[in-house]
């Protein structure tokens, strides 16, 4: 018995060393296998945190396509998603949307589904990772950013109509044309951004135009127009003479801002019931020397205003101490200037006028400027509701917050077609200066043609907005370099923001 | 008969082998190389996680700052555009030294400014924050959307 054990016994050291060996080798692949899922842990959540971010991107993307037509029903298609990010071999990175009313009052909720790969040829049925966000979002009137905001008309540059500086971007809804030596930007000040939605096209006007469809066009016998800037055109694949052309970016399309005339007229008829006629302001002019007629606040004029010159020759200066309510036209003569009187203060006035403003020379005899800001440095609003159609830009009920026009889209059109090169066809511009080619400053101005067009030659602005803007001849416009925002204070345009978030998971 | 059994005992009680030594040495011996190896292999990639954990938490703490902090100052790259780190606007001396992971000395980071091509009014953002393994820098790239002022 005692031999048979001790035989049993004979080896057991390598027995013991395999055991020993293999709790070794067991406990460290374990510890291997725990870094290494931490490892994978770490790359994961790189992963992860792409995932949401493209799903947040569909969230603001689909936010701007809302803001552009709030019948927009999301990305939909599951089989050619929105690229987020595309680095090849590296990875990508896709979304798709949804879009889903809540209530009546224009609430909608989005939810962004959010796919990572870890390569762009992985196919779209296998992503590393899906997140998805959902969020609530409501409609609000906003008040416009940018320093130029051009309808559907489009914007002109020709001759040596430059734009060298804008601290804010410029909108264009339609396209931009510009020839021989006009320019937009400079290559020390470059403007950022130039958005240029391309919608000047098709019934009902205005609609998107098709692929193939520049809308931006720089090109005639001089090849010297210049945009020095980063654009975002739809459909431009052309980059010639475009400093910083984003390729195939397509450019938000917001809806055309409100002014809500209804409303500010209520406010002025409100505090003074009766109208001032045109006629006796015009009088006030011609019978004294030098006349300088201070225009109360909330004043509502009739008829046709020409200001011009006064008595025995001299000039005739008119300022605004606060609103005013033009119903007719508004001619400024060559010895007649506009500008906001200093009992304004820092308050900006707001001068509407239902028809066109004439500015042909205007101020260049008067020893002031067509229209001046006050010894505050405030400046004035300039609003035409000149169009093609009298009876809806003489409407004191549109537009309004309710109701942004009362043209059909064929009378919009007509109101917002610039003149054909030289050529010119019937046009309605909210101001017009054709004249001798002397300058004709408009510095202390902000000037909006709601639904007409800017056709103010050899002029200077502080900035202009409109269906349609002409720059030509030496028109330099400096667009406000003291904000960015300038005609927010009276236009607003319908802004989708979110007020509820939340990842699905 | 008895000393005959007490002999036989004594042969088996004799100790190893010398071929049972020698296995066994060389098999522990294999066993500790392999070990050791698969522990530096563990430390390296233990420290990979951690880096790779904080570059990620860098790059997304970048992102925040840009989005409350830097969005109106922004400036769009102009071409060419790289499509690798580094991108052009280098931000490494805002890393923190050791906070909220540690990053190796051997560090980058930097972030590309574009407008979103989708999505116009807002800006896309490429921040890239990576460290260097021996020769090849290795990067965490997180992309977002900040929305313009």
């Amino acid at each position: 018995m005692s031999t048979s054990r001790n035989n049993s016994q004979s080896g057991y050291l390598i027995i013991l060393t395999m055991i020993v060996v293999f709790a070794m080798s067991a406990i460290a692949l374990s510890i291997m296998a725990t870094v290494s899922s931490k490892y994978a842990t770490s790359a994961r959540n790189l992963i992860t945190e792409n995932a949401v971010s493209a799903a947040e991107a569909g969230i603001s993307d689909t936010v701007q396509q809302l803001n552009a037509s709030s019948s927009f029903t999301g990305w939909t298609d599951t089989t050619n998603p929105r690229t987020f990010y595309d680095r090849g071999d590296s990875g990508k990175a896709t979304y798709t949307t949804t879009v889903s009313a809540v209530a009546g009052d224009g609430t909608q909720t989005i939810e962004s589904t959010g796919k990572v790969y870890r390569s762009a040829t992985d196919p779209l049925a296998n992503p590393a990772t899906t997140k998805k966000v959902r969020a609530v979002v409501t409609r609000q009137q906003t008040p416009i950013g940018g320093s130029m905001v051009v309808g559907p008309g489009g914007l002109l540059m020709s001759e040596s109509g430059k734009i060298p500086k804008s601290s804010g971007g410029i909108y264009v809804m339609g396209k931009i044309k510009s020839d021989q030596f006009s320019s937009i930007g400079t290559s020390s000040d470059p403007i950022e951004p130039i958005n240029v939605a391309n919608i000047s096209c098709g019934t009902p006007w205005p609609q998107p135009c098709g692929a193939g469809s520049q809308p931006i066009n720089l090109n005639d016998i001089f090849n010297s127009a210049t945009i020095y800037g980063t654009v975002c055109a739809t459909n431009q694949t052309d980059a010639t003479r475009i400093s910083n052309l984003l390729p195939n970016c397509t450019s938000p399309i917001i809806q055309s801002p409100v002014f809500d005339k209804k409303s500010l007229i209520a406010k002025i008829k409100a505090a003074n019931p009766t109208p001032v006629t045109a006629a006796s302001i015009n009088s006030q002019c011609g019978s004294s020397f030098s006349p300088t007629i201070t225009i109360p606040a909330d004043t509502w004029i009739t008829g046709n205003l020409t200001i011009d010159q006064g008595a025995f020759g001299s000039h005739c200066w008119l300022r605004f101490a606060g609103d005013t309510y033009i119903d007719g036209t508004l001619t400024i003569g060559s010895w007649g200037s506009l500008g906001v009187a200093d009992s304004a203060g820092g308050t900006r006035p707001t001068i509407m006028v239902n028809r066109q403003i004439a500015a042909s020379d205007a101020a260049v005899h008067s020893g002031n400027k067509a229209f001046a800001a006050n010894a505050s440095g405030t400046l004035g609003f300039l609003i035409s509701f000149y169009s093609s159609n009298n009876s809806c830009s003489d409407s004191e009920v549109i537009p309004s917050l309710d109701t942004s026009t009362c043209l059909t889209p064929a009378q919009a059109k007509d109101s917002a077609t610039l003149p054909a090169g030289f050529s010119p066809v019937t046009t309605y511009p909210g101001i017009a200066c054709t004249g001798s080619g002397a300058l004709i400053d408009f510095s202390g101005a902000l000037f909006y043609a709601y639904y007409g067009i800017y056709d103010c030659a050899s002029s200077k602005f502080n900035a202009v907005g409109g269906q349609g803007i002409v720059i030509r001849f030496s028109t330099s416009m400096t667009l406000l370099s003291s904000e960015n925002s300038p005609f927010g204070q009276i236009l607003t345009i319908p802004v989708f923001k979110a007020v509820d978030y939340q990842q699905v998971y | 008969m008895k000393q005959h059994n007490k002999k036989q005992i004594r042969e088996k009680q004799r100790g190893f082998t010398i071929t049972e030594v020698i296995v066994v040495a060389v098999v522990f011996s294999l066993t500790v190389v392999a070990i050791a190896g698969l522990f530096a292999s563990i430390q390296s990639t233990q420290r990979s996680s951690i880096y790779l954990d904080a570059a990620t938490q860098a790059a997304r703490a970048q992102i925040e700052t840009i989005r409350t902090s830097k969005v109106g100052t922004l400036v769009v790259a102009t071409p060419p555009i790289p499509t690798q780190p580094p991108f052009p606007v280098d931000f490494v001396a805002e890393l923190p030294a050791d906070s909220p992971l540690p990053l190796p000395p051997n560090r980058r980071a930097s972030y590309l400014v574009t407008v979103a091509p989708n999505a116009p009014n807002s800006y896309k953002i490429d921040v890239a924050v990576g460290y260097r393994v021996g020769a090849l820098w290795k990067d965490s790239v997180v992309t977002a959307y900040v929305d313009k002022p």
